[in-house]
């Protein structure tokens, strides 16, 4: 995997429970997945914005056949991140049976099955 | 401006899982290239090499075939690798940096998985990606796959006509690995992976390799009466990951094609034969659609109406493609292979009758890196 620093933070801070976003200094863009580069701008080293709590839509999804069962990976278009730059996240609070491109998603953490936290998708007023 | 042309063409006998080491089905490929091009590798002087299993490939091959390169390119970005080699040995040819490229792929990828379980990694999953836990790459497609669906309707059988088609052709093909005719109803009766993909909206697992001989036109000539024309070459990425994709349903094929088409001077309406990468069903439907084959949206329909079907509209992936003839990992060399058999009149009996232009496009990481040839004979 190409890991990087950026990457080390965002998933630091959403295993303490406090997601956050790449955001840029210079022209205010939230983008993701974070990288060294604003992608709007070009400027160099963005800072970070909290993202417990951001709201989105949910713009296309695949559910996994995993071991332990049907997962569900969405990609969303999150209200406050630039348009073209996706969320993507496992996604909770459904069934598999019933997620549907366009539902209202809010960004989270929930534990990984290494009891890790990691930032997840919920969605709003689901069957779940 | 120097006209470039691709003189020879070779295809390794692959049986997997055999016993065959890359090296020695990369140098296969090599030498039936060479030969068909009338050439022996010392008369080669730029070598151009993709595989996901050898160390310092371009380096090795060239000592394995005894040839001392002065230009040399180990350029990967997955299934677009040797499309780009060509696109990059047209430069260099140009620039007189070298005259005879040599450009090889190989992969015992279906020997390695037998053997140990696990499939040589061509990529690896983008490290936000990995915090789900999800199938890759073929999560990545399928969300293409369903925002498709969401966006323009496209259809669960629309995607498995793709892959009946290229059965349809695999079925024409001796060479191919896949020689049964599938149906609707048995791509969705096959194992559920990550929807809307089934296990028959995936490419094969194969061993492979596949080389092609890039020189000037007037060397080709010479050397071989079958030579195929490169009218036009272009290359392109936009992102790496599905997240920093900006649109999932329109790709990098539209920036390649539009380039490619306009450096040749013809459109998309002159093409007789397309080889487009088919790792995924919707990968057809995205790549015409993004080529200009057919509008943006209606590219499940254009396949489901039989239009790149054997005696359809638009011959596409003659071979059998990704999903039916043979997938070693970066499967971007059989695109031009294959459209060099159609245009020498050497398919047999899946020969698109008349077929004088082609269009090669093959693709790398998730829809990532895009390089499109216009071909001619
Ligand atoms: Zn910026």
């Amino acid at each position: 995997m190409n890991s990087n620093a950026h990457f080390r933070h965002f998933a630091e801070r959403a295993a303490a429970g406090e997601p956050v976003l790449p955001q840029c200094g210079s022209c205010q863009a939230v983008f993701m997945p974070p990288r060294a580069v604003c992608p709007e701008c070009g400027t160099p080293g963005p800072g970070w914005v909290p993202g417990a709590g951001a709201t989105g839509t949910l713009y296309s999804y695949t559910v996994v056949e995993s071991r332990e069962g049907p997962i569900i990976i969405g990609l969303a278009e999150l209200d406050m991140i630039t348009e073209g730059s996706k969320f993507y996240a496992s996604v909770l609070g459904i069934d598999a049976g019933d997620v549907a491109v366009g539902q209202r998603v809010r960004l989270d953490t929930a534990e990984n099955e290494d009891g890790v936290l990691v930032p997840v998708l919920m969605v709003e007023g689901g069957t779940k | 401006m120097t006209d470039v042309a691709l003189a020879g063409m070779g295809i390794a006998e692959t049986w997997a899982p055999g016993h065959r080491d890359t090296m020695d089905v990369m140098a296969d490929a090599a030498l039936k290239a060479l030969a068909d091009a009338g050439l022996r590798p010392g008369d080669v002087d730029g070598v151009f090499t993709a595989t996901a299993q050898v160390m310092l490939p371009t380096l090795a091959l060239s000592e394995y075939l005894g040839i001392q390169p002065r230009y040399l390119d180990s350029t990967v970005h997955g299934g677009a690798s040797n499309l780009s080699h060509i696109h990059h040995a047209i430069a260099a040819i140009r620039d007189g940096k070298c005259e005879v490229a040599l450009v090889v792929y190989g992969s015992t990828q279906r020997t390695a998985l037998k053997a140990s379980g696990s499939r040589p990694a061509v990529a690896s999953v983008p490290p936000v990606e990995s915090l789900a836990s999800p199938m890759f790459p073929i999560s990545s497609y399928a969300l293409m796959a369903q925002r498709h669906m969401a966006e323009f309707g496209t259809t669960r059988e629309q995607l498995s006509s793709v892959a009946v088609a290229a059965s349809r052709w695999g079925s024409l093909n001796p060479a191919a690995q896949r020689r049964d005719i599938l149906t609707h109803e048995e791509i969705v009766a096959s194992p559920k992976l990550s929807s809307p993909f089934h296990k028959l909206d995936c490419c094969l697992i194969t061993d492979g390799a596949g080389a092609v001989v890039v020189t000037t036109a007037e060397r080709a000539r010479k050397l071989n009466t079958k030579a195929v024309q490169i009218n036009a070459s272009a290359e392109f990425s936009g992102h790496e990951g599905v997240m920093a994709m900006k649109d999932l349903v329109r790709t990098g094929a539209s920036v390649t094609g539009r380039a490619a088409f306009e450096m040749a001077g013809i459109g998309p309406g002159d093409i007789d034969v397309a080889q487009v990468y088919d790792a995924f069903t919707i990968n057809t439907i995205l790549l015409l659609e993004d080529l200009g084959f057919c509008p943006k949206g209606e590219g499940g329909k254009f396949i489901a109406e039989g239009n790149i079907d054997p005696g359809g509209s638009l011959p596409t992936n003659t071979s059998g493609g990704g999903l039916s003839f043979s997938h070693p990992g970066m499967f971007g060399i059989y695109t031009v292979l294959e459209a060099m058999a159609q245009l020498r009149g050497e398919a047999g009996g899946r020969q698109v009758a008349n077929a004088r232009r082609a269009v090669a496009h093959g693709i790398g990481g998730t829809m990532s890196a895009h390089c499109t040839l216009v071909l001619s004979n």
